[in-house]
């Protein structure tokens, strides 16, 4: 068994599109862990 | 106080403007290395492959360092490279003491040291220890276990005993990470490598894995605490993950799980504890078809909690009789129920290990192996023209010898050559290999992997986010059935060049064949990639869209 690694870079319209997505989905999930954060707080404080 | 340099050879074979994946460090020079930070010796890492230098920009770091001991690491892809450094090293600097380490020099040891006399000393199977002492007693190595050397003064070579493998992992410095430290430097994209365990408890015939890790005898596997482990990657978190550029870790664990009830408590724990010291990235992992069951969800689950996001199979065959002379310990039913689950999760890499050609092939078994892949999107034409290849010291080398099945030995590819006892499929085999340069069957090899992975990490990040809905199953269903449609061609058109070539068809008909099967790849991959055009569109609408299924998370921020 040998492992062929080459595989295409992909097209630059799809790499805009998988950047955007992934901005996107970093920042929701950046969003919902402070949101998280935020319940957590505020359940130790009572 | 002595001057160390540390050569990883680049690999000529592989076109660097077409490898996909990012840079790798080599961990095993910067595991060796490690042993040397923070005593009175100087040690650095040249990594030609990382950073793609040639043999000759080896030479030039070599004469400006003038290193007391180099040592190369060499495998069957670079060994050539390693030779060339050594021999124009050696000429320049008779004095340097020269070592060699990795596999492939381990299970050729003898043959090396006998062959290319410049070469003082080979580094055989875990070399943390038997490095220290090296650096410390050369060039009188005797009672150095671990080591295979020249003694240039008697003209003799003398192979010392093996080493048992370090017990507790835990006592290893983490590993010198220079190569990322450059990288992050030079704002180049990284992948980081990891090793939790050492070893395999499985003995199959084709692989050196077992006794890699175990030639001075001890335990089969050696696992790292999940603590341990942890402290390493929160370091590589902090430190490189946070700076952006990491394209993933990669456990090089040569089976990530066992199968065993204490290897899955250990994965889970090492996934909880990532969890709970917030430093989740990105991995990969190695397993065995059998390493998981049908019920073992929780694992796969805590898994992708920690970041987990491709498995690489080594399937090998869906034949039992392949399985029983690779000696895998593993049923083709037990194999399909491991890759039922990890399909079920979407956690199966970009690729797996497939050997679909070796000695005792039989049509059944070839047919049956290739409708099995096209199930879980492996039947590339690449995996289904795939031979078993013998490297040095894999217990199916000595078997061979001794049934004199053995030809020669490839110095291309340093591997063992052997005759499939089937003239009819050693015939189909040299045929499919002869069509592996086609630019058609590389895109095939490459384009559907980069698709289906892309696919899968946006998916598993949306049922990370609990945005995986059936609306999303719907968008993606076009784009999945190019895929399988892609696969059933690749079948299609095995079975039947198989079937060819058992009726004894002429080349000419073979050959129209093939260029008809080529002119309907070319289409199939095109549809592929227009599919994938848009469903990635289509999940931009629906991710970043008005509508959008994320805006809600907006409100609660």
């Amino acid at each position: 068994m040998a492992i062929n690694l080459m595989a295409p870079k992909g097209s630059d319209e799809n790499v805009k599109l998988s950047s955007d997505i992934w901005n996107k989905l970093n920042e929701v999930r950046a969003q919902k862990a402070q949101a998280t954060k935020k319940v957590e707080k505020k359940d130790t404080s009572k | 106080m002595s001057k160390i340099l540390f050569v990883n050879p680049n690999i000529c074979i592989v076109d660097r403007e077409k490898d996909h994946y990012s840079v790798m460090e080599h961990l095993g020079l910067g595991l060796l290395s490690a042993m040397l930070v923070g005593t009175d010796h100087e040690v650095s890492i040249l990594d030609c492959y990382a950073l793609d230098l040639e043999n000759s920009d080896a030479i030039t770091e070599i004469k400006k360092q003038q290193p007391d001991f180099l040592g190369i690491t060499a495998n069957y892809l670079n060994f050539d490279s390693a030779v060339e450094i050594a021999r124009q090293a050696h000429l320049l600097f008779p004095d340097m003491y020269l070592f060699l380490g990795g596999e492939h020099c381990t299970y050729s040891s003898h043959e090396i040291l006998e062959r290319y006399t410049f070469v003082d000393a080979i580094i055989r199977g875990e070399g943390e220890d038997t490095l220290l002492e090296l650096i410390a007693k050369a060039p009188d190595l005797y009672g150095v276990l671990g080591v295979h050397f020249r003694n240039k003064t008697q003209g003799r070579i003398v192979k010392n005993p093996d080493r048992p493998g370090i017990t507790n992992l835990d006592e290893i410095p983490f590993a010198n990470r220079a190569m990322l430290d450059y990288c992050k430097k030079h704002n180049m994209t990284t992948a980081i490598g990891m090793l939790a365990q050492r070893g395999c408890n499985h003995q199959c015939s084709f692989c050196n894995a077992n006794s890699f890790f175990r030639m001075g005898g001890g335990l089969p596997i050696r696992r790292r605490s999940p603590q341990n482990v942890v402290k390493e990657l929160a370091e590589l978190y902090s430190k490189y993950y946070l700076h952006g550029n990491i394209e993933k870790v990669y456990f090089h664990d040569a089976n990530f799980i066992d199968g065993s009830l204490q290897s899955k408590e250990w994965a889970i724990a090492l996934a909880q504890e990532i969890v709970a010291q917030d430093v989740v990235m990105p991995f990969e992992i190695y397993l065995r078809g059998d390493s998981l069951k049908t019920g073992d969800d929780e694992v796969v689950l805590s898994l992708k909690k920690a970041g987990l996001e491709a498995v690489f199979v080594g399937i090998e065959s869906f034949s039992d009789n392949d399985l029983d002379f690779y000696q895998k310990d593993i049923t083709s039913d037990q194999l399909i129920e491991g890759m039922d689950i990890l399909k079920k999760h979407r956690v199966l890499g970009p690729t797996a290990g497939v050997i679909m050609f070796n000695p005792f092939s039989t049509d059944d078994g070839l047919i049956q192996t290739a409708r099995v892949l096209s199930r879980y999107g492996y039947a590339s034409f690449w995996n289904l023209s795939q031979k078993l290849q013998l490297f040095p010291g894999v217990k199916l080398v000595k078997e061979l010898k001794e049934e004199k099945l053995l030809v020669g030995y490839d110095s291309t590819n340093k591997v063992y050559s052997y005759k499939i006892q089937d003239p009819c499929i050693e015939a189909l085999s040299g045929y499919l290999l002869s069509l592996n340069q086609h630019p058609t069957i590389i895109l095939d090899n490459a384009l559907p992997r980069q698709i289906m992975t892309e696919l899968s990490r946006i998916l598993n990040r949306l049922e990370l986010l609990q945005f995986y809905n059936g609306h999303i199953d719907k968008l993606i269903q076009p784009l999945q059935k190019q895929h399988e449609a892609l696969n059933a061609l690749n079948v299609s058109f095995f079975i039947d060049t198989v079937r060819r070539f058992r009726s004894g068809e002429d080349m000419a008909g073979v050959e129209m064949a093939t260029n008809k099967y080529l002119i309907a790849l070319s289409e199939r991959l095109n549809f592929l990639e227009e599919s994938f055009n848009s469903t990635l569109r289509l999940l931009h609408e629906h991710i970043i869209g008005e509508k959008s299924s994320t805006e809600g998370i907006t409100a609660l921020s």
